[in-house]
Order: C-alpha cells, then structure tokens, then sequence
C-alpha cells in the first residue's frame, strides 16, 4: 500500500541555492538519478555566480529571484511554487550537496507510515555522517531543549534544512513562512498547531562550496533571534 | 536668555535646513508625507528661538530644572518615535518586497513555460 500511494503522488524536490554554482547541477543530477519520481524546482536566491546559468544550461528549472531574500524567503517560493502547481509532498535539498538524496525514500516511507505532515531528515539520531561542528552542536542540542520543554517533543536536529512535507501543509507555509533562520522557529510553529512531526535517521556531507549562512559573527544574533523566536511562537494564539 | 548672535546662528541654521527640505520635496527624493514631520520640527525650533520663554514655561510645568535638559528629553523621544516609525515601515516594505519578488519569480516560470509550449 505504501508504494501505491508513493507512486501516485506528485512530488517536488525545492532546492534552495545562493552562489552554489559548483554544487547544485551536480545535487540535482543525483537528485535524478537516485529519486526519479521527484520534480525539481532550483531557487536561485539572486546569487551572484553562474548558479542560474549553469542550471538553465543544464535544462533544470529555476525560480529566479531578482533581489536575495535569504532561505526564508526562498522556501517561501518553493513552496508557493508546490501549491500553484498542485504537488502532494514538497522536500527541500539543499543546493549545496549535504543533503544526500538516497534518503528521499526512507524520508517519504516514514511520512505515509506515520501519518505526519511533516518529516526531518536528522544527524542525530544514529550519529553517523558530519556531525557539524561542537559548537554548533551545542546549539542545537539547546534549541532541542528548548522546544522539548515548550512542546514536549523530542526533535532531534532542528535546525536540520532536510524535510519533507505534505498536504495542506504545503499551502500554510507558502502563505506564511518564518524568515531569517527559519528552521527552529518553523518547527515549533508546526508543533504549536497541533501539526505531527516526526524524523528519520540520515547522513549529512559536508557542503561541497559555498559557504553556510551562519558565520562566527552571525552566531550570536541566531541563537537570540531564534530564542526569541521560538518564545514568540510559544505566546500566540 | 539668549543672545543675539546665537539667535540669528540658529534662525540661519533653520533657514537652511527648510530650504534643505524643500529642494529635497522639488527633487521627488522624499515624499511630502516624510518630510512633513521635520518640517514641522524645524518650524518649531524656529519658534523656540524667537520666543525662548516657551521654552521656561514648559520647564516648569514639567518640574525640569533647566531649558537644555528639557530639550534633550523631549528630542530623545521624538527620534525616538521617528526611528520606531522606521523600524515599522521597514518590516512591512521587506515583506512587500518578498511578496513581489516571489510573485514575479514565479510570474517569470509561467512565461518561460509558456514560451516553450509555443
């Protein structure tokens, strides 16, 4: 029954991508090779490289956004993309190669299985993979915490980019996302109302160019923005 | 209370700043809604400066022990307010921003698509 339903749904792969020229045709052929089933939308983020060049070269579609809006902003029109066009499951990929695609099947197994609306692909669960850096691992070891005091959940990864939604979810985050650090922050949200999120067990690699959004500098900032985030979230309603 | 030089520097300093904002409104850099505010303001300095008893009036009645004090609060929380203003008006432009450019993102696939039907 589960690969009944698997092969009858319409689903997308939303790949995010800010200057990952040297990474994201090659995510993308994989994403082909080792997920056929899945469409693929690539969100150039305004990148300032060839990411759009080499992806329209490439044949591969892409929402081109005319100024950087930043992850956030890029999930949004992934997912808007996914309900103007009628898809069942929406995924998103990263453009930068740490999301491994193998895991696709294993990600949309447990979503049917569960019954959830949404699935996180974590490092954490069988720790085997890139596990990050210390540091940040401590901060996402606290913002796990966090949410499992507010929501008493048990999420793992939180600020893991690899996940999978679907349904009328689909719709609800193309009308509102979180911006700036989104991750934390839209977990909550979904738990918050009630949503199932679950996860499974994946292997992150590390980013193959590019840079992460989150610099020494920035560290600061995110974990007070999401903090606060997530308290917000915590007061609504 | 003040003294003539000081009068006529600060009645200049005024002038110019009013002409500032009018070449600035003649230009179309600002709208009349913006710069209305500081208009006003400079307006409001101009008449300080010619009548300075206003200014120990308020003193009084607020229980503020010197003019120079008064004027620091009160310029405190008018830029203050101004700068909230901006805080606000610049949330609501980003997510206006976000929405047309996701719009015209996903307005763009369409014609491409489009396109290649054709």
């Amino acid at each position: 029954m589960v690969t009944e339903t698997r092969n009858n749904t319409r689903k997308l792969v939303i790949m995010p991508a800010y200057n990952e020229q040297d990474t994201v045709v090659e995510q993308c052929r994989e994403v082909q090779s080792k997920a056929p089933g899945y469409d693929i939308i690539v969100i150039n983020d305004h990148s300032e490289d060839e990411t759009l060049a080499r992806c329209s070269q490439a044949g591969i579609r892409v929402l081109n956004h005319s100024v950087n809006l930043g992850i956030g902003g890029a999930m949004q029109s992934g997912y808007r993309y996914a309900a103007a066009n009628g898809y069942d499951i929406a995924v998103q990929v990263d453009g930068d190669g740490q999301h491994d695609p193998e895991f696709l099947d294993a990600m949309l197994d447990k979503l049917i299985e569960e019954d959830a609306d949404m699935v996180i692909g974590s490092r954490f669960i069988e720790r085997e993979g890139y596990q990050s850096t210390t540091v940040r691992r401590w901060g996402i070891r606290y913002f796990s915490g966090l949410i499992r005091l507010l929501t008493g959940q048990r999420v793992t990864d939180p600020t893991s980019g690899y996940r999978m939604v679907r349904g009328d979810l689909i719709g609800a985050l193309a009308r509102e996302y979180p911006q700036d650090y989104p991750e934390p922050e839209s977990v909550v949200r979904l738990l918050r109302q009630g949503r199932k999120v679950v996860e499974v067990p994946v292997k992150m690699r590390e980013r193959g160019g590019g840079t992460s959004s989150i610099t020494a500098w920035n560290s600061v900032y995110y974990i007070i923005k999401v903090r606060m985030a997530i308290m917000l979230e915590r007061m609504r309603k | 209370m003040i003294n003539t030089r000081l009068k006529i520097f600060l009645f200049v300093i005024c002038f110019l700043v009013f002409i500032f904002l009018i070449l600035k409104l003649r230009k179309r850099k600002a709208d009349i809604k913006y710069i209305l505010p500081w208009i006003l303001l400079d307006a409001g300095v101009a008449v300080i400066t010619a009548f300075p008893g206003i200014l120990s009036y308020f003193c009084d009645l607020f229980g503020i022990e010197t003019p120079s004090n008064m004027l620091f609060f009160f310029a405190l929380i008018l830029l203050g307010m101004v700068v909230f203003s901006m805080t606000l008006t610049i949330s609501k432009q980003n997510e206006q921003i976000r929405d047309l450019t996701q719009r015209l993102a996903l307005w763009e696939d369409r014609q491409s698509e489009r396109t290649e039907d054709e």
